[in-house]
């Protein structure tokens, strides 16, 4: 078996000569690969104990992207040529070793990384981050024994370093030997109590031994230090369980579930960050905008978006994630034309459709959104976004019949989408068949146990429908009964003005509508609380609300999402 | 034994007469033959003798990694090239715990995926298996799903006609034609019986669920699909009839695991489906590796769908009860999908293993409504609170404590999970403890179940594994399918861990496919568990346990109602002499990965040669006990006909 390669000499003379005819074989009989079972089982380094530089072999890059292919193609030469020169010191030959090793790591030929490591470290005994680096391979290879080994050895030659105790204490937790983790954290702990890495990890192991008291305390000053760490709640919750103590328990469970996953711990890990941006090809750069994105960043995400689109300018969905960071900046212009040229790419693209719809519906341009949405529904019938948004536009639109299906259709794709529950109701009493709105709204409310718009709506209904069949005051009441203390708004306030209207107390009518003005006039909403005055002058009058939603309510007219919603940006 | 005559071996091909050179059949359809676009016109066809549908060892070449152009359709079916990837499969030597029967059985079945060189997510998810009793013959009989090509916008499904020779691309349905011998040996034989059964079931298929919805008997199968799901009604007569629409159980989403269950405890079975994500075939982003070279995208990328409830009326029919039963309240990214009483309150709950999503647990509320409770159960996420990509997953009691555990298969570079339940519904991950956790970490796992591989009392798991995105060393290597690894046994050694027991489980269990699919029963009634894998784009292996006639062994098949049908979610406890923990066991085929299992309990009970009795929790609520079972036979326990303990509590 034949391959480029090259391993650094104990002779250099000698050994140069060697590796020129490695090499001149590997350009006549090219690379074959001699690690075909590695991806069965965990990376063997095989005699690693041994003191000889292994030989490293340049994989096979032709498939691989151009960039790739010339940044692997230099590395590998800049190797030869320290390799060729007899006067290289040792420190020299093994950061070449090293820095092909992190680009082979970094394009994730993790044989060849270990072995170039392995080299590195050979020749550098005392240099920390090739030992380190190492054991990541081997982390990720799977060999989780040899990695933990390895971040032992990096962190005998630093003993600080946070990022070295924090992956040694994990290797150990995943192995099952918390006994092993605790005095390395320990150790650093002592040193550095502020550090909220190395808190977290005190209390996973705490957890992992069944010390709950402890792991708590740990978990508690971890998420002190570092507030944004949302990811510290469900340990620190299933700690707070063990202590039998539900309510910090739940506490923290509910804030994973408001929160979602959240950030993991801050966790300074220089050399790992620097493999980041090692590989330029539009996939890097795809990932840095994706990265920026999931930060908020949407200007350095469209500025990396812009770049990997630039380098693969057929790929639609680069355009699409452009174009999504680009309205997120607010430029809408820009977008537009992203959205437009991932079309052109791709006119399949029920994504790039629905994105564009969606900004064409913000921007007031209905009858075109109209179109764009139909096109996203047409391409995949199964988009409950796209319905909705739909709908929601054929609504504005005063299409409320064909609005109506599409909610439908919604509903059916997602039975527990809520604003599309409360928008078929919405087109049934704009369609003035309010005896299935009062349906629909009772089995929204049924569904949707938590939420108060469906109560509030079907209170409405049920206290002001024109049609006498549908109206019940007493209903109405029992729900206003809850919908007043926990939802003291402007809105609810007049709702049970109309409540009380219909069953004739307009008396307390007048003062639940004065005061649902004064909540309005308070929120700085004298439109709304002029608007209001006609419902008072009837209540004055003696004269029941016939009117549940006046023309232009909100709930009546949806407004298109204010922001770009659950479409996926990569 | 060299290439060409195990390949010959293997697949039944006369010794020596497939030169490997000649047996790469690629089809290349263009997209111009049809005025759909530019390709190429080509079309290679293999050279290797006729050997129809014994030709079994086909599978598609992993085209487009390299050289194809965007857009080409390619369909490739080449003979298996998997012979190099193990160490040789030998029959059984009596050392290995299991040994490959797929081809002496008669199981010939090979999926295909539809593959075209554009990396369509949905081609690499299926099959799964059912092993099911359709006959009412006393034996398991077999089903697979089959794939077909998916990228229709591009012309694909034109070339289907391509691909549909030497094999059609349908769901196979496998009779079990077992003959036990007067001297109790016994002969497997399957025979396809697919012609004339029904399962012509239209779609992309990716795997089942079984369980009698209509009471009348006979099990039925429920399909889950690339687009609308399929509930096929069992006739009694070796057919089945499609009665998704009548059911009301068709709707589009892209299902992979369902359970049957009997949520409300009204005696009709019910229906959980899990279901993934919003994908549609042919839309696909190109995504690639760090390199540049084309991959398949994650899961984030597409936006994930509501799981499903459906509520059995007892007429035929079902409703829909996903938004009042309030499973619509969360959900993610579903692969797995069990039902068990989790809580130990009698009734049934169903935990759902998400990709990359928190974990669902629904709590059944017995009002027809759930809650999820995995956050505070401590099995949405992992010790470590992050959500990993959920796979496979079964319940069982492997520490024989009483109460159902949970085991969850994960993507590579993640540990598999193990979940120990405390018996009131809360649980704690003790995957490293275990030993379960980095034996796992370079395998991406997908059917799983507990089973007593070796009889000797307490549950072993069988992961089998495939990856999801290509793997750098097989694409280096030139592999045309870079996704396949080794499946993994893991021994229960008693006392809260396990080995890995791949060295001893055989050559046949360690082959390095891209196992999806796991099916688990006693395929030859004799008293121990044998499996049946589906391999994506890959022939299906059925592994013979060689090994649990070393241990004594009980087999019960619970049923009630008239005519009579499996108890799923009764749960059995066997009590043996002082000194041995009860075995508590669920009747149950849902769990694993898009797979249906034996719904018969085969308990192993080590070295304990008597039972002192049985207790049987049933679906509804009443326990009854039976006594005198004597071991190494198979009993049916029909509820009502037992000592009863307690009534139902309804």
């Amino acid at each position: 078996m034949i391959s480029r390669s090259v391993h650094t000499p104990r002779k250099p003379r000698r050994d140069v000569r060697a590796v020129l005819l490695l090499c001149a074989l590997a350009a006549v009989a090219g690379p074959a690969p001699d690690w075909a079972d590695a991806a069965t089982g965990p990376l063997q380094l095989g005699d690693r104990e041994t003191e000889a530089l292994r030989p490293v072999a340049l994989p096979a890059v032709g498939h691989l992207h151009p960039a790739a292919q010339r940044q692997l193609g230099e590395a590998y030469r800049s190797l030869l040529a320290v390799a060729r020169d007899p006067e290289a010191a040792p420190r020299t030959r093994s950061e070449a070793y090293g820095e092909l090793g992190m680009l082979f790591m970094a394009a994730e030929f993790l044989q060849h990384a270990a072995r170039c490591f392995r080299n590195a470290e050979l020749l550098a005994a005392t240099e920390f981050k090739w030992p380190y680096y190492l054991a990541h391979v081997l982390r990720r290879s799977g060999d989780l024994g040899a990695a933990a080994e390895r971040f032992g050895r990096a962190l005998a030659l630093r003993r600080a370093d946070p990022a070295a105790t924090v992956w040694l204490s994990r290797m150990y937790l995943e192995l099952g030997r918390p006994e092993a983790a605790e005095p390395v954290v320990a150790a650093l702990l002592a040193r550095r109590s502020d550090a909220p890495a190395l808190r977290v990890e005190a209390g996973r192991i705490a957890l992992a031994k069944g010390d709950y008291a402890s792991a708590a305390a740990h978990l508690e000053k971890a998420l002190a230090l570092d507030p944004e760490a949302g990811s510290i709640h469900y340990p620190l919750a299933m700690a707070y369980r063990a202590l039998g103590d539900p309510d910090r328990a739940n506490r923290h469970l509910r804030r994973r579930r408001e929160d979602g996953p959240g950030a993991d711990v801050r966790l300074p890990d220089p050399l790992m960050a620097a493999l980041n941006g090692m590989l330029r090809n539009p996939q890097y750069y795809r990932d840095l905008a994706s990265h920026a994105a999931s930060g908020g960043d949407w200007a350095l995400a469209a500025a990396h978006f812009r770049t990997a689109a630039g380098s693969a300018p057929e790929v639609a969905m680069l355009r699409l994630s452009l174009g999504i960071a680009l309205e997120r900046l607010g430029d809408v212009r820009r977008a537009e034309d992203a959205f437009d040229e991932a079309l052109r790419l791709d006119p399949r693209s029920y994504e790039a459709h629905y994105a564009l719809g969606s900004l064409l519906a913000r921007s007031g341009r209905d009858a075109e959104a109209i179109d764009r949405f139909e096109d996203a529904v047409a391409h995949n019938p199964n988009f409950a976004a796209a319905h909705l948004a739909l709908a929601d536009a054929r609504r504005r639109s005063a299409r409320i019949a064909s609005s109506l299906a599409s909610y439908r259709r919604a509903i059916e794709l997602e039975p527990g989408n809520a604003a599309a529950r409360f928008g078929e109701a919405m087109a049934l009493v704009l369609l003035q068949r309010y005896g299935e709105a009062r349906e629909r709204l009772r089995r929204a409310a049924a569904v949707h146990p938590g939420r108060t718009e469906f109560p509030h709506a079907l209170a409405r209904l049920l206290a002001a429908a024109p049609d006498d069949r549908v109206r019940d005051g007493a209903q109405a009441l029992e729900l206003m009964r809850a919908l007043v203390v926990s939802e003291p708004t402007s809105a609810v306030a007049e709702t049970m003005a109309m409540t009380l209207a219909e069953l004739g107390l307009f008396g307390e009518a007048v003062e639940w509508q004065r005061a649902a003005m004064a909540i309005a006039a308070r929120a700085a909403r004298s439109d709304v609380a002029q608007r209001m005055a006609v419902n008072l002058q009837s209540y004055l009058r003696r004269q029941p609300c016939r009117t549940p939603w006046r023309d232009g309510d909100p709930d009546l007219v949806p407004g298109p999402l204010p922001v770009p919603g659950r479409e996926p940006v990569r | 034994m060299g290439r060409n005559a195990e390949l010959a071996r293997r697949f039944g091909a006369p010794a020596g007469g497939i030169p490997v050179a000649t047996t790469i059949r690629v089809c290349w359809r263009p997209l111009s033959v049809e005025g759909r676009g530019r390709g190429h016109d080509r079309m290679v066809r293999h050279e290797a003798p006729a050997h129809g549908r014994e030709l079994s060892g086909v599978r598609c070449i992993f085209h487009g990694m390299r050289s194809l152009p965007p857009g080409a359709v390619v369909l490739g079916i080449a003979l298996a090239l998997s012979a190099g990837r193990t160490a040789g499969v030998t029959g059984g030597s009596g050392a290995e715990w299991f040994t490959d029967g797929t081809a002496a059985a008669g199981i010939d079945f090979v999926h295909f995926n539809g593959m075209s060189g554009n990396y369509d997510f949905a081609e690499i998810f299926a099959p799964g298996v059912a092993l099911l009793d359709f006959d009412n013959d006393g034996d398991l009989d077999v089903y697979f799903p089959q794939g077909r090509p998916l990228d229709t916008g591009s012309g694909a499904e034109e070339a289907a006609g391509v691909a549909e020779e030497p094999f059609p691309l349908t769901d196979r349905l496998y009779r079990n034609d077992l003959v036990v011998h007067a001297d109790g040996s016994r002969t497997l034989r399957f025979a396809d019986v697919t012609a004339g059964s029904g399962l012509e079931a239209p779609g992309y298929g990716m795997g089942a669920a079984t369980g009698d919805f209509d009471n009348d008997g006979w099990i039925d199968l429920y399909l889950t699909r690339l687009g609308p799901n399929r509930m096929l009604r069992n006739n009694g007569d070796g057919t089945f009839t499609d009665v998704s629409r009548r059911t009301g159980t068709d709707h589009a989403r892209w299902g992979l695991s369902a359970s049957f269950l009997d949520f409300d405890r009204d005696g009709w079975l019910d229906l959980y489906v899990g279901n993934y994500v919003d994908h549609r075939p042919g839309g696909d982003a190109d995504c690639s590796t760090p390199t540049g070279v084309r991959n398949y995208c994650g899961p984030q990328r597409y936006l994930p769908v509501p799981d499903r409830l459906y509520r059995n009326r007892g007429d035929g029919t079902f409703a829909d009860v996903t938004a009042e039963s309030q499973i619509a309240s969360a959900y993610g990214r579903a692969l797995g999908v069990v039902a068990d009483d989790l809580n130990g309150d009698g009734w049934v709950d169903v935990y759902v293993a998400n990709d990359g999503d928190d974990n669902q647990l629904w709590i059944n509320r017995r009002d027809g409504t759930f809650r999820d409770e995995a956050l505070l159960a401590g099995v949405a996420l992992n010790h470590a609170g992050m959500a990993e990509a959920g796979m496979g997953v079964d319940a069982g009691d492997f520490d024989n404590d009483g109460d159902a555990d949970l085991f969850v298969t994960h993507l590579d570079n993640e540990t598999n999970t193990l979940y120990v339940n405390d018996g009131t519904g809360r649980f704690e991950d003790r995957s490293a403890r275990a030993r379960l956790g980095a034996p796992s970490v370079p395998f991406t796992g997908f059917g799983a179940r507990w089973f007593d591989a070796d009889n000797d009392g307490w549950l072993d798991l069988l992961a089998v594994n495939g990856a999801v995105s290509v793997l750098q060393p097989l694409l280096q290597a030139g592999d045309p399918f870079p996704l396949h690894q080794r499946n993994q046994l893991f021994r229960n050694v008693g006392d809260g861990r396990f080995e890995d027991a791949g060295a001893r489980a055989g050559a046949a269990l360690r082959r390095s496919e891209v196992s999806r699919g796991a099916a688990f029963g006693d395929l030859d009634n004799d008293g121990d568990v044998d499996v049946v894998i589906g391999n994506n784009n890959g022939p299906a292996r059925l592994l013979l346990n060689e090994v649990g006639n070393r241990n004594h062994w009980l087999g019960l098949r619970l049923v009630g109602g008239e005519p009579p049908r499996d108890m799923l979610g009764a749960r059995v406890g066997v009590f043996r002499d002082a000194g041995h923990p009860v075995l508590w066991r669920r009747v149950g085929s849902d769990g694993s990965y898009a797979s249906a299992s034996d719904p018969r309990v085969l308990v192993g009970l080590g070295r304990a040669t008597a039972v002192q009795r049985v207790e049987v929790l049933w679906p509804g609520g009443r326990v009854e006990e039976w006594t005198d079972l004597a071991a190494g036979r198979w009993f049916t326990l029909r509820e009502g006909t037992g000592r009863t303990l307690r009534q139902a509590d309804h």
